[in-house]
């Protein structure tokens, strides 16, 4: 293999992802532009000493330099991760932001694995025997979950489960004294108040990565050397685990480049119904309070996060599949 | 033409799909017209109930009639998608028509702007432009369209290049047909079914989203009703009653499922015929 192309091809690579990060920031500088008022009569008062007012002015106030001096001091400040305060609480935005990704991540980890639990027995069971009664049953099931939004499972779960059964706690992440003996007892705490919405949001993955996985399968089981592992006589486990998921790696890693927009904005309506403290939450919490600094950084920091985390997943595809890394060295070459 | 047709025909999930759409149309469009009624009248002498002869599905924490609720926010939650998948697929078919028919630079320049789109936390940015401001529902509309173009693009894109490979495009441009006749006499033609099926899964999808941002209360506002705003309402019923949780459900579930399975079937077919010609 070429290895100077290859490094060339990912520079050219890293520098697009670059322009494409720099681009967006524009539109979103475009977007915030057009939010009509601003936020600093609400604390900013003629009974305050002058300085007072300028001091707050700085801090809350509404830019009034040109345009292009405010688009260039907001890259800056975007580069430095200096989003400005929150004008509810008076913290750094950067702060919350980061201490309610955690929630967020660790919800949307979950969800997809049980997207992937539930998903994936039954893309196997469907593309193994098409056509047949169960298949049919499986795909309407999976139209069920793909037509009802996870905000309606998340509200019947909470409905069933946690105030009829009173089995499962409705909402935030820990009890209300909140004190734990250990951290592995604070850890299962967090897992058992997020089963239900991770369940719910599970469940609505679930058809979508159905729907994926099924054709692959289908591509997979007609290929050439599933029928040689057959006629070997191979038993299904061994062709399942040593020839079938292997070769599902790649299409699942593609699959997870496709959500991880998801991973971050996707859980809104669950963190709503289930309270918990995520980056949604906060999100809607602040387009109430009309904390302008907060929601722009939270969509900065989640589309940098995003087309990072996608730069990653392209990379980890190459280094998974030698054909795409030509591919790229052809890209490259065109330009 | 002809043979197509019967092809569609035939597919069962678009027969049933339009089964469905039949029940939509009745529900969505020809009940709100015909019942009288206002979805919006409040009797707090009767919040809760269970359904009875009067209030088919019961009524809500405000006392309002469930069904007259249901039947109107169904049929705006349905113009709003209409409408929404009407611009995408405007949008996504220009520009992945011209990425599919422009020289390497530009294709490349215009897919990356795809998958910046696609990048975007969607939901953050309804929030970001949604939050603020009056509303309006066309500004929920261009909103909505704005991010949701990206899959129809990328497939007109790949089916341009499939069909500038063709004979038929090819003979066309050495015969000096320009470039606008090539477009709508060739390409168009050739792109109507890959357009109308993203169209009709289109509308599935925006319902869910639309219904999901009116849910956490920043899309349609009263005293507009649609199926999210509904159902906000269920988060303060008792824990017996679950009236509207049901009957809201079966609404969205009805809605979703008939265009899911109308592009569906459509998709079948438009895939299968492809080039048979």
């Amino acid at each position: 293999m070429n290895y100077k192309k290859f490094i060339y091809s990912v520079l050219f690579k890293l520098f697009t992802i670059f322009l494409l990060i720099l681009l967006g920031l524009i539109l979103l500088f475009i977007l915030i532009k057009t939010i009509p008022g601003s936020s600093d009569i609400k604390y900013i008062s003629t009974a305050f000493s002058l300085e007072r007012q300028q001091e707050l002015q700085n801090i809350y106030g509404s830019d009034n330099s040109p345009i292009l001096v405010q688009l260039f001091k907001w890259m800056k400040n975007t580069v430095n991760f200096d989003f400005g305060h929150s004008t509810q609480s008076g913290l750094p935005v950067k702060q919350i932001i980061l201490s309610s990704f955690l929630p967020t991540i660790l919800l949307s980890f979950l969800a997809v694995t049980w997207g992937l639990l539930i998903g994936f027995p039954f893309a196997l069971v469907s593309a193994t025997n098409p056509g047949s009664k169960r298949d049919k049953f499986i795909t309407l099931l999976m139209v069920l979950s793909y037509s009802l939004p996870a905000y309606w499972i998340g509200l019947f779960f909470l409905q069933f489960f946690s105030y009829k059964l009173n089995i499962f706690p409705s909402s935030q992440l820990f009890d209300i004294p909140g004190i734990y003996p250990s951290l592995f007892s604070k850890f299962t705490s967090v897992l058992y108040h997020l089963f239900l919405p991770s369940l719910a949001l599970g469940l609505s993955f679930a058809a979508y990565f159905y729907k994926y996985l099924k054709t692959k399968l289908i591509d997979i089981l007609d290929s050439e050397y599933i029928l040689a592992a057959k006629a070997r006589g191979l038993s299904a486990k061994t062709i399942i685990l040593s020839h079938i998921i292997p070769n599902l790696i790649l299409p699942v890693l593609s699959l997870f480049s496709t959500i991880t927009p998801l991973f971050f904005s996707g859980a809104v309506t669950i963190e709503y119904i289930f309270s918990i403290p995520g980056i949604g939450r906060t999100m809607i919490n602040a387009a109430v309070a009309r904390d302008i600094p907060l929601i722009i950084g939270g969509a900065t920091i989640s589309f940098i996060a995003i087309m990072l985390i996608n730069t990653f997943y392209d990379i980890l595809l190459v280094i998974f599949n030698p054909k795409i890394k030509t591919e790229w060295i052809n890209e490259t070459n065109n330009k | 033409m002809k043979q197509i047709i019967n092809e569609i025909w035939q597919n069962r999930n678009f027969k049933l799909g339009l089964i469905l759409l039949l029940l939509v149309i009745i529900f969505s469009a020809i009940l709100p017209n015909i019942l009288p009624g206002d979805p919006n009248f409040q009797n707090m002498e009767k919040c809760y109930t269970k359904p009875t002869s009067q209030h088919i599905c019961g009524t809500d924490n405000l006392g309002r009639d469930i069904f007259l609720r249901l039947i109107h926010g169904s049929g705006l939650s349905l113009k709003i998608s209409l409408t929404t998948s009407l611009f995408s697929v405007l949008i996504g078919l220009t520009i992945g028509f011209i990425s599919g028919s422009s020289p390497k630079s530009i294709d490349y320049i215009l897919m990356r702007m795809t998958d910046l789109f696609f990048g975007f936390p969607k939901y953050f940015l309804f929030i970001l432009v949604l939050g603020f401001g009056e509303f309006s529902l066309l500004k929920l509309i261009i909103v909505l369209s704005i991010f949701s173009w990206m899959e129809t693009a990328k497939m007109v894109r790949s089916e341009t290049h499939y069909i500038n490979s063709s004979l038929f495009v090819k003979s066309a441009i050495c015969q000096g047909l320009s470039k606008s006749n090539l477009f709508f006499i060739h390409y168009l033609p050739n792109l109507a079914g890959i357009l109308i099926s993203s169209y009709t899964l289109q509308v599935s999808t925006i319902i869910l989203v639309e219904s999901g941002i009116s849910f956490i209360g920043l899309g349609v506002q009263s005293p507009n009703i649609s199926l999210g705003t509904i159902l906000n309402q269920a988060r303060y019923f008792p824990y017996d009653n679950y009236t509207l949780i049901i009957f809201s459900g079966l609404f969205i579930l009805l809605n979703v499922s008939t265009f899911h399975f109308l592009g569906d079937g459509l998709k079948a077919t438009t895939n299968k015929e492809k080039f048979q010609k």
